[in-house]
């Protein structure tokens, strides 16, 4: 065996030389004109070209009025840059249009955010870097629109031109020339067709470079991923306690309807009073399972999706049997309320429904005591300055220590997750032995529930 | 021979189905039933049962505390059976090492619940040997791993190979057949493996056997 076939030259060393480098350019941008993503980045330029058109007619209505009035010419510049950059600034700062900017970015970019799908910009950081973006997005769209109209409306003329008669033509506007009749015009339809060539390679350029920043300018910041992975996480943990309750629960039922059965079958023919009493006994833990498994996969469910909602979540209007239902553990509740809680929105009722659910949960949770022995201050106030939730009842030290508390538990982090998607405020802690949960929700407020 | 048993569990239901499944036997008699870990003792007391179906979650006094209690208060103390809804519950593995001389799964059918009953009371062979190797596994896999061996209880060579075969869940006969020995000679051999391990029955020796890494559990 004397050595091999393989090729003197090692692979890795392949395409460093600079003439192979602009080779590979040049054939990555030749073959961009036949990737469907180029077309889709030229519309989504053409979409900040069309948005620029708009703001030119706005902005040319006003700039004629200032012009109008005379003023000193460093006034008048000042005015028009004001008018040119405010009304796309303004509208950028809208939290809707990063939702708008997020989803067409990743289908005719092919922009995959870490945030999916990009919310509307809920604090200011998001919104400035929103209206940059939007602005980044105009500018590049209007050069490419501009090129676009200009190149497709010469082109066709220069396309043309041979077929016409001879004679002096208009080529470009004003512009004449003498055409021919043979060969030596073979050169307009050839630059026609390289200026369109030429304008989706750079399409393709300008849109792979916006793709490149999206990510960075309209996606979330570093902080916000955190945020956001603390999130999922805080959810996930979430899922994983239900499921282990619905573990839990349907496998005790199931194990109840397997005993019963095996017992009614033995017993059948000797004690069929017995077996009767195990069929209702089968029928009834059968039917709770059920309506545990209903309920817990309800709450798995994404309930982002309001169509997947099995049950109408209840709201502050049923407040009165949650307390009920909390005071049936034998547990004091101390109930203060004020104002019309029926005129607020839904959406809103709902979610101080389930604050005041986790709250009270958690109260039971943590009080580290007999139910009895529990009294639990809630107290609901509607004003002028929003609707405020306070949850005060007393925590065990013994049990876990007040460390323990201070962190705060999942059931307080799905508070503040609720409450931060309402522009509330959330403030709990340890004041001696109470443990005060107190929030505040801005009532006109819109919600997507 | 006729077995009693006392039937623990919080709900009624399992309670009355274990008993309708336990009486359907000539031979078994439920002679007693508990609530909760507390009135357990109690009630095996007054009865003198052989048998004890322990449920591990209760609300007041778990079935591992209650198996403890029952070990230390009585003697001779009724073999506990321990019942679970769940196969991986880790109360269970704390309930063998707490006395309890096997564990049952609360759908198990009803044949193997018998059978269950009459391996435990009469501790001739090891209830389950593989859910009981697989369950040592994920204990002692959670704590540090640091094989003992079982030298200072100074086990013969032929009670070493006892235990091992202990393990593996052979009954006192199928361990005779094995080692070409009397059926009273393993019986005398098992009997001084325990007394040395200070075991209270097979179930308790093999835990030992797994803990100690004298028995690999791979």
């Amino acid at each position: 065996m004397r050595g091999s076939a393989r090729p003197a030259r090692e692979p890795g060393r392949r395409a460093t030389s600079p003439l192979r480098r602009c080779a590979s350019y040049a054939g990555h941008a030749v073959t961009s004109l036949v990737r469907t993503s180029t077309y889709l980045r030229w519309v989504y330029l053409l979409l900040g070209a069309a948005l620029v058109l708009a703001f030119i007619l706005v902005g040319s209505a006003l700039g004629s009025v200032v012009e109008d009035l005379q003023l000193p010419k460093v006034a008048t510049g000042i005015i028009l840059a004001i008018l040119v950059a405010a009304p796309p600034l303004a509208l950028g700062m809208l939290p809707a249009v990063r939702e708008v900017e997020g989803i067409a970015v990743e289908s005719l970019l092919a922009v995959r955010f870490e945030e999916r799908p990009l919310g509307p910009a809920r604090t200011g950081a998001q919104r400035r870097r929103t209206a940059v973006w939007f602005c980044l997005h105009l500018v590049a769209g209007g050069v490419i629109g501009i090129l676009t109209t200009i190149i497709f409306a010469v082109g066709a003329m220069w396309l043309a031109a041979p077929f016409r008669s001879p004679g002096p033509r208009d080529i470009v506007p004003e512009i004449s020339y003498d055409v021919s009749g043979t060969w030596t015009d073979i050169w307009l339809p050839a630059a026609a067709l390289a200026g369109i060539v030429g304008l989706f390679m750079l399409s393709a350029a300008v849109g792979a470079l916006l793709a490149h920043l999206a990510p960075r300018v309209l996606g979330p910041t570093t902080a916000e991923r955190i945020d956001l992975l603390e999130r999922q996480t805080a959810t996930l943990a979430e899922r994983n306690r239900l499921a282990r309750e619905l573990h839990d629960s349907v496998g005790h039922a199931l194990s109840l309807v397997t005993i019963q059965a095996a017992a009614a079958r033995r017993v059948l023919a000797s004690d069929p009073e017995f077996a009767e009493t195990a069929l209702a006994a089968m029928e009834t833990s059968a039917r709770a399972a059920l309506a545990d498994l209903d309920h817990v996969l309800g709450l798995l469910r994404d309930d982002r999706r309001p169509g997947f909602r099995t049950t109408p979540q209840a709201t502050l209007g049923e407040l009165d049997r949650l307390v009920d239902a909390t005071k049936a553990g034998g547990i004091t509740i101390e109930l203060e309320r004020s104002g019309n809680l029926d005129g607020l929105p839904a959406a809103l009722s709902r979610e101080a429904y389930r604050i005041i659910q986790e709250g009270l949960t958690n109260a039971v949770r943590h009080a580290g005591r007999p139910a009895g022995e529990l009294t639990v201050n809630l107290s609901i106030r509607l004003d002028a300055s929003g609707l405020r939730l306070v949850v005060t009842n007393p925590v065990s030290r013994s049990v876990n220590g007040p460390a323990d508390h201070t962190g705060g538990g999942r059931g307080l982090a799905g508070i503040r997750e609720r409450v931060a998607v309402l522009q509330g405020t959330v403030d709990a802690g340890l004041t001696g032995d109470l443990w005060r949960l107190a929030v505040t929700l801005p009532v006109s407020v819109t919600t997507k529930g | 021979m006729n077995l009693s048993v006392v039937v623990v569990d919080d709900e009624p239901l399992i309670r009355s189905g274990l008993r309708a499944i336990i009486n359907a036997e000539p031979d078994l008699t439920v002679v007693g039933e508990a609530g909760d870990g507390a009135e357990v003792l109690p009630v095996v007391r007054r009865t003198g049962a052989d048998v004890v179906l322990m449920d591990v979650r209760m609300p007041a006094v778990d079935g591992i505390q209650a198996t403890r209690l029952l070990l230390e208060n009585l003697d001779p103390a009724p073999r506990v059976l321990v019942v679970t809804t769940f196969e991986n519950d880790d109360y269970v593995y704390d309930a063998l090492r707490a006395g309890a001389s096997g564990f049952l799964l609360k759908r198990t059918p009803p044949d193997d619940i018998i059978a269950a009953i009459r391996t435990v009371a009469g501790s001739e062979s090891l209830l389950f040997p593989e859910a009981i190797r697989a369950l040592a596994l994920a204990h002692v896999g959670r704590q540090a791993a640091r094989p003992t061996g079982l030298d200072e209880f100074q086990l013969t060579d032929r009670e070493q190979e006892i235990l091992r075969l202990m393990a593996r869940g052979l009954s006192n006969a199928e361990i005779a057949d094995e080692l070409i020995l009397g059926l009273q000679t393993v019986k005398t051999h098992v009997a001084n493996v325990l007394a040395k391990l200070n075991a209270r029955d097979r179930t308790q020796a093999v835990i030992r056997a797994y803990e100690s890494g004298f028995v690999p559990l791979h």
